[in-house]
């Protein structure tokens, strides 16, 4: 650690060290029983479609944070058709409401292009969408199940 | 995928051979060498490539390889170490419980470690700090070579002024390249591998236990470091690597028959460019680096070289430790922007409104360690700590006190800062306390046996 160690016994030769003591050796055949155990019960449970995720962090965040499935997926439809800069509007369901998740993850994943704004999706007016105004950003509109559309102004 | 995966393996060898000349010269290393020597190499490089960025510098992939390569050349020309040392500082095996239990624990770890790397596979990509914090900096921070910092300031929501070193590290091994969340996996898959090697060879060497040394990688692995998919492309496991690297090089400075206390102090200096608690962690390990240098500086009054050899050695480990954690404040300070600091506003007065809060925030503390999903870790390191108060067992005592100080400064931290502290605590204190697993099972290997 340190040249004011070589003051001490033993630099440079490996420290003589008591044999692990009994107490210790149960210890480590008790962990390693257990990890077994433990493993073998966590990979029957990881294999099952789905997967169960029960540790503590998964139980309490993955639904929050991971509430729209294969976010990869969505944004790399919403990528291709952008054009390279483009910023855009998001049109979805409760995309108000969930403001955070949209920025957050269109800053990952399409950080090009920034986000003008967000509307929540009308569902009743999926058939007659929204125009777009002249010179303003494109509309990406991201239907529940998934379905990704880019609407632009008529130029 | 085969690109990046192509440059994860080049970069990681290089990292390998870049940091074996600083981690374990001229002698045969164990995995957990090499696993050390590619994290050293690895900050080593980050820290110099964020200090080449900001300078304005162009980090292409070729100028990314020099920089890994070039402490390591630097100890290997400059380095005047004997030409042979032990051959990897690994004690003889003991015989406690003989080849039965050696064969059982190496059963487990290899169980833990198969199911720990299915979970990667078959997990997603999930953590909100991951997408909000950690991965969008990796992926936005260089473009074309050129350090972009600007785009901070864009960010929905996220903590400006966390550290770069982590997302810098990840651009490091990547060659520059903006990693997928597929890559992302692959990197934590790493740096868990890396850490489980780490802390099996630091238990061996503490112990000269192989089956201690197992049974400990082997319940790391199943802790909830790693095995909660929370910690995928967040900065908990890099801190813990680090601080395990730290703990092994500095054991092993002290057996090697020539002093390189700098090594070590590198390691201990990245801590707060991974995350700013490691500011803490390191000045505590720092200190407790410093515990053995206490009896030489006693005496030093009757053997003044002994006195000056100690105070140069001190320097020697202290000095790049506390240069590289200036730097990250300096960084922190100077160069990010502000974010909402935890401290954000009266401090001092939310704390003492808050005071009567102080019995329901450490109920939370206790029913969070308390969670089965520790399998009993805190329980037999609270009683393990007072044996070791009892025995009074120097160096194992100290690693497990700077385990609980930490453990307080995280529950402290609820009752000042911004957040509502309960909610606060929530959100983080189960994850932020999984770092400090490895360094607690090493607390506790240290426990089992004690220097003749």
């Amino acid at each position: 650690m340190s040249d004011a160690s070589r003051t001490l016994p033993g630099r440079g030769t490996a420290r003589q060290l008591r044999a692990p003591g009994p107490l210790a050796t149960a210890a480590a055949w008790l962990v390693s029983a257990l990890v077994l155990c433990v493993s073998l019960a966590r990979t029957d449970c990881l294999l099952r479609h789905p997967p169960c995720l029960t540790a503590h962090g998964e139980r309490t965040w993955l639904r929050w944070a991971y509430r729209h499935p294969e976010p990869q997926q969505l944004f790399q439809r919403i990528g291709s058709q952008l054009r390279p800069g483009e910023p855009i509007v998001i049109v979805a369901a409760a995309a108000v409401e969930e403001t955070y998740w949209w920025r957050a993850m269109a800053s990952y994943f399409l950080p090009d292009h920034p986000i003008a704004a967000l509307s929540d999706l009308d569902r009743r007016n999926l058939d007659r969408p929204p125009r777009p105004p002249a010179g303003g950003p494109a509309w990406v509109i991201v239907t529940a199940a998934g379905r990704v559309r880019v609407l632009r102004a008529e130029t | 995928m085969i690109g990046p995966l192509f440059r994860i393996v080049l970069v990681s060898a290089v990292a390998i051979l870049a940091g074996l000349p600083l981690v374990a010269p001229r002698r045969r290393p164990a995995a957990g060498d090499l696993a050390a020597a590619w994290t050293l190499a690895l900050g080593n490089a980050a820290v110099l490539a964020l200090a080449a960025g900001l300078l304005g510098l162009t980090l292409s992939p070729v100028a990314l390889l020099l920089l890994l390569i070039a402490p390591g050349a630097a100890a290997a020309v400059l380095g005047r170490g004997p030409r042979h040392e032990a051959q990897n500082c690994d004690p003889p095996a003991g015989r406690g419980g003989g080849r039965p239990l050696i064969v059982a624990s190496s059963i487990a770890l290899g169980c833990a470690l198969a199911a720990l790397m299915v979970k990667v596979t078959r997990v997603p990509l999930w953590s909100w700090d991951h997408f909000a914090i950690w991965g969008v900096k990796a992926r936005s921070m260089l473009a074309d070579g050129h350090l972009r910092l600007d785009f901070l300031r864009s960010l929905y929501q996220t903590r400006t002024d966390h550290p770069l070193g982590v997302p810098m590290t990840w651009l490091v091994l990547t060659l520059g390249e903006a990693p997928s969340p597929a890559v992302f996996k692959v990197l934590h898959a790493l740096f868990a591998l890396a850490l489980v090697a780490v802390l099996r060879t630091a238990v061996r060497r503490a112990t000269s236990s192989p089956a201690l040394a197992n049974a400990a990688a082997a319940f790391l692995a199943v802790s909830p470091l790693l095995w909660d998919s929370e910690a995928m492309g967040l900065a908990e496991v890099p801190l813990a690597l680090w601080a395990t690297v730290s703990l092994l090089l500095l054991a092993a400075d002290l057996e090697a028959p020539r002093s390189r206390p700098w090594v070590p102090g590198l390691a201990l200096g990245f801590l707060p460019w991974i995350k700013q608690e490691g500011l803490v962690l390191g000045l505590l390990l720092l200190a407790a680096a410093l515990l053995p240098m206490l009896p030489t500086l006693r005496t030093a009054g009757a053997r003044r070289g002994g006195g000056l050899a100690t105070v140069t050695a001190a320097a020697r480990l202290c000095g790049p430790a506390l240069a590289l954690m200036a730097g990250a404040l300096a960084i922190q300070k100077l160069v990010l922007p502000p974010g909402a600091s935890f401290f954000l506003g009266d401090w001092w007065r939310r704390g003492l409104d808050r005071l009567p809060l102080a019995v329901d925030i450490q109920r939370r503390c206790l029913s969070l360690l308390l969670q089965p999903d520790w399998l009993g870790f805190w329980i037999v390191l609270a009683a393990l700590t007072a044996v070791a108060a009892a025995r009074r067992q120097g160096m194992a005592l100290a690693l497990v006190a700077i385990v609980w100080i930490q453990v307080l400064v995280y529950d402290l931290t609820a009752l000042f800062t911004y957040l509502p502290p309960l909610a606060h605590l929530d959100a983080s204190f189960f994850r932020i306390c999984a770092a400090l697993v490895p360094l607690g099972l090493l607390g506790m290997a240290k426990l089992s046996r004690s220097p003749i």
